[in-house]
């Protein structure tokens, strides 16, 4: 790996990247916006997009001063090798915080919907194992698991557009009658499910691409997402009448139960183990990613032990809280520290680089 | 432990030196072959010299010793001349290695000692026993060409170099097996087979250190990537077009002496779903039936894992008037449904297991009464419901619709694991097993390609050919997992059509 690095296309990047935002909260964004920002939450998942685009600007801005180095190798430069080992250990704390929480969300999923009677920790090792499965390998694998599972989120798109033809658009009506501050309460919420393209700052010089294509990539993929879940929450929201949609925590689901066609009665079963896919592929990334970072603590080991670690870690780690309540405090905890992770850490280390005057992608004389 | 064994015992070995005296090199030629019986000797004289004629007569053509030396020698009425002269086949050496000449004597030479002469005269008579280059009976076209290999290399090697007149085919000769020796030829075209993955192959092969090479199995395990994938790494065909088709692209093909099937590689997955009927017939039929066999690959794979976790868990999945339908014939069914699922696979397996070893007429007589009458009264007994006899039916139909023998055996390995997945975890478990064979197929790599290539990674280019067929003319460009060095194929064709 030293002296041959694994490039991706820049057409890989993209579902990488895609893959890695949508995932366990697909099924649930339009509820939990919508008890903050009630019709207008469509409004607020734009917002949301938009600026989830200013802190992918502003992690590029960062990366893009050291084309031959990750977040985790920048760290390590601009703060030195102790302390940098530190926040990257921080890091990696949060990647298997989060990795946990897919793990303990996707279970109760599985099991309000697909197997009642289950014991959790059998749906959470299943995951766990998949998960190790692929994120062992490299990223180049990775991301040709990635680009074949795509399907699925394309036959969302199918699906939720088939909905539009029983949807009510006068739920929408009027635009902006919550107020700004509920609009701004749902972006919060709405921050959440793009959580995932932090995945990006891990394969930067992995991916073969001139610095403005990458940006370009990134772009089309956040404009890809935001689309994605303002057509899903605008799917919702046409569908289900406000009273209701207070009442059903993953209406994405509910929506597709509700329709029938002529061989299968029940097209949201299906659905939900279509989903296990996407769920699947951001579990793998939290857990290449996390693995990445500690190789880059220590770097004696496979890389691959790191991601059997990980998997273990989070695997023990979501069995010991099962309850709804707590997995949605926990949840709440993740979006706090994405928010510390992705956008603050990231902008000190930029304000350093800047202030310091560290960079590699031009050279001085 | 065996290895270093086996080198000390060829360093006991050392090179014999021709001997002036007959008898001496007879002497020691009887010992190397342990005084066999089919080691035959005929001593002649020319110009008052003694010759003597050494030969296994189980590998030479006798009528060729015959005509290429005894004849000319008969005739002889001159006396200025020299023997080389007078042997008229037309592989001839001379060597005063006796070892060496005794390995050529192996491979159906002759060797002819002269006295007082410190070199042997080694010349082919080897006899040709072979069969006509019958169309194969498990690759059989509609049209076409309807020759196959034979278990001859040589016969082998003609069918390719006649259907491919290009100095660009290149073929080494390798032999393989430290006892059995036997011969095999890479064959590639220089030019378009990749550098990379042609050492690479030479490289494992040139490794294998059995003793013997006793089929292409056997090769296909000592060299491929992942000997415990389920799935085949490397192509066999017993037809040489099919085989050209994959030389032209770019692959390396690997002829073994004493078998008819040649190994390819390296291979995608699509490159077991492509069959040479495809191209002659029309684009729509070709891709219809390419799409077929997509259709039953995936039929095979889920069919009956998508029965069991809809009957045992998600009932509610099909509606209502299938469901009485279902509910009507499970209800009198003593075992659940993988039990049912297993039994009748397994059974089917047994008919065909059976079927295969058998002569023809029996093997239809096994077929008539395992599938008819096992399957009627598995039914009237109630003991199996109609459904799941249907089910396993269709997954076993569609499993054969693969053309090739080794996939579809492949295939219907997978079910099992997939139908106990979904029986103990319904949709959940079948999602799951289905995300390690995907995931599985995405780390594949044979010789460095990505077996999955054209889906993963997804060249949208190369779908031309893959799951339909598009015309062959737009066939531009080889398909970018071949990394052939020569990515151009053809240059514009129907160029006369105005509207193209």
């Amino acid at each position: 790996m030293k002296n041959k690095k694994i490039q991706i296309s820049s057409f890989q990047t993209f579902f990488l990247v895609i893959q890695s935002q949508i995932g366990i909260s697909v099924i649930s964004l339009p509820y939990f916006v919508f008890l903050a920002a009630k019709t207008d939450s469509w409004i607020s998942v734009l917002i949301a997009g938009f600026i989830v685009q200013l802190i992918i600007l502003m992690n590029w801005a960062l990366l893009k001063r050291f084309p031959e180095r990750n977040v985790f190798e920048i760290i390590k430069h601009v703060l030195g090798n102790r302390l940098g080992k530190l926040v990257i250990v921080f890091y990696v704390a949060y990647f298997i915080l989060v990795a946990s929480v897919v793990l303990s969300l996707f279970s109760l999923a599985i099991k309000s919907w697909l197997l009642p009677l289950t014991p959790q920790w059998v749906i959470k090792l299943l995951m766990v194992l998949i998960g190790i499965y692929i994120a062992k390998e490299n990223i180049r694998i990775i991301s040709r698991f990635y680009v074949l599972a795509s399907v699925v989120i394309f036959m969302f798109i199918v699906l939720m557009f088939y909905s539009f033809r029983f949807g009510n658009h006068y739920y929408l009506m009027p635009i902006g009658i919550s107020g700004v501050t509920p609009i701004l309460k749902g972006v919060k919420e709405a921050i959440l499910p793009f959580i995932g393209f932090e995945l990006f700052m891990v394969v930067y010089p992995n991916i073969n691409a001139t610095d403005g294509t990458k940006l370009k990539v990134f772009t089309l993929a956040n404009f890809f997402v935001t689309s994605f879940y303002t057509l899903i929450t605008l799917a919702c929201l046409a569908f289900f009448s406000p009273d209701e949609l207070t009442l059903i925590p993953q209406p994405v689901l509910y929506l597709i139960k509700s329709f029938s066609f002529r061989i299968i009665e029940r097209p949201d079963i299906f659905f939900t183990s279509f989903w296990i896919v996407l769920v699947a592929t951001s579990f793998m990334s939290y857990l290449y990613s996390l693995s990445r970072g500690l190789k880059s603590v220590y770097i004696s080991f496979y890389r691959k032990w790191y991601v059997y670690l990980g998997g273990m870690i989070s695997f023990t780690l979501s069995n010991i809280y099962n309850q709804k309540i707590e997995v949605s405090k926990l949840s709440n905890l993740t979006s706090v520290l994405s928010l510390v992770f992705i956008v603050i850490l990231p902008f000190i280390l930029f304000m350093l680089t800047m202030f310091l005057k560290k960079r590699e992608d031009i050279k001085y004389a | 432990m065996f290895g270093r064994w086996r080198i000390k015992q060829t360093d006991q070995i050392q090179t014999k030196n021709v001997s002036k005296s007959l008898s001496d090199n007879m002497i020691y030629i009887q010992k190397s072959f342990n005084q066999s019986s089919d080691l035959k000797t005929r001593s002649f004289q020319f110009i008052k010299q003694e010759g003597l004629l050494v030969y296994l007569e189980t590998v030479c053509d006798l009528e060729k010793i015959q005509t290429n030396v005894l004849v000319p020698i008969s005739k002889l009425t001159g006396n200025n001349t020299t023997i080389d002269k007078l042997i008229t086949s037309t592989r001839l050496e001379s060597s005063n290695d006796l070892d060496y000449s005794i390995d050529q004597m192996l491979r159906g030479y002759c060797l002819l000692f002269m006295e007082d002469n410190e070199n042997a005269f080694i010349f082919n008579a080897s006899k040709i026993n072979s069969r006509s280059p019958d169309e194969p009976s498990n690759e059989k076209v509609v049209r076409g060409s309807h020759s196959g290999f034979v278990e001859n290399l040589d016969t082998n090697l003609n069918l390719i170099r006649t259907r491919l007149a290009n100095r660009q085919l290149t073929i080494e000769y390798m032999e393989i097996g430290t006892e059995s020796n036997t011969r095999t030829a890479v064959v590639y075209m220089k030019g378009l087979a990749n550098e990379q993955v042609l050492s690479c192959l030479k490289e494992r092969m040139q490794s294998i250190s059995s003793d013997m090479l006793f089929s292409p199995g056997y090769l296909e395990e000592f060299i491929e990537d992942e000997p415990f994938s389920p799935f085949p790494q490397t192509l066999y065909s017993e037809r040489p077009d099919r085989v050209m088709a994959h030389l032209m692209d770019g692959k390396i093909a690997i002829f073994t002496d004493g078998s008819s099937d040649v190994v390819i590689a390296p291979v995608t997955l699509f490159s077991f779903f492509q069959s040479p009927d495809d191209y002659n017939s029309r684009v729509y039929a070709g891709s219809f039936f390419r799409l077929i066999r997509f259709v039953s690959f995936i039929v095979a794979l889920t069919f009956p894992a998508l029965y069991i976790a809809i009957v045992a868990f998600h009932f509610e999945v099909i509606p209502n008037e299938i469901v009485v339908l279902v509910k009507h014939s499970v209800e009198s069914v003593p075992f659940p449904p993988l039990i049912e699922a297993m039994i009748m696979a397994f059974t089917i397996e047994l008919i065909r297991e059976a079927g295969v070893r058998l002569p023809t007429p029996i093997g239809s007589t096994i077929g008539i009464v395992g599938g008819l009458i096992i399957g009627d009264a598995v039914i009237n007994a109630g003991l199996i419901s109609n459904m799941m006899v249907i089910i396993i039916a269709i997954t076993a139909v569609s499993s054969f619709t693969v053309p090739s023998y080794e996939m579809s055996t492949s295939i219907r390995l997978l079910t099992f694991p997939l139908m106990v997945s979904a029986a103990s975890l319904g949709f959940l478990g079948m999602a799951f097993s289905l995300m390690f064979i995907i995931g599985h197929l995405c780390k594949l790599e044979s010789f460095g390609t990505p077996y999955f290539a054209t889906l993963a990674p997804l060249t949208i280019r190369d779908l031309k050919d893959s799951f339909v067929r598009f015309p062959v003319w737009m066939f531009n460009r080889r398909p970018q997992e071949t990394r052939a060095k020569n990515m151009q194929k053809q240059g514009r064709n129907r160029e006369w059509d105005d509207e193209e």
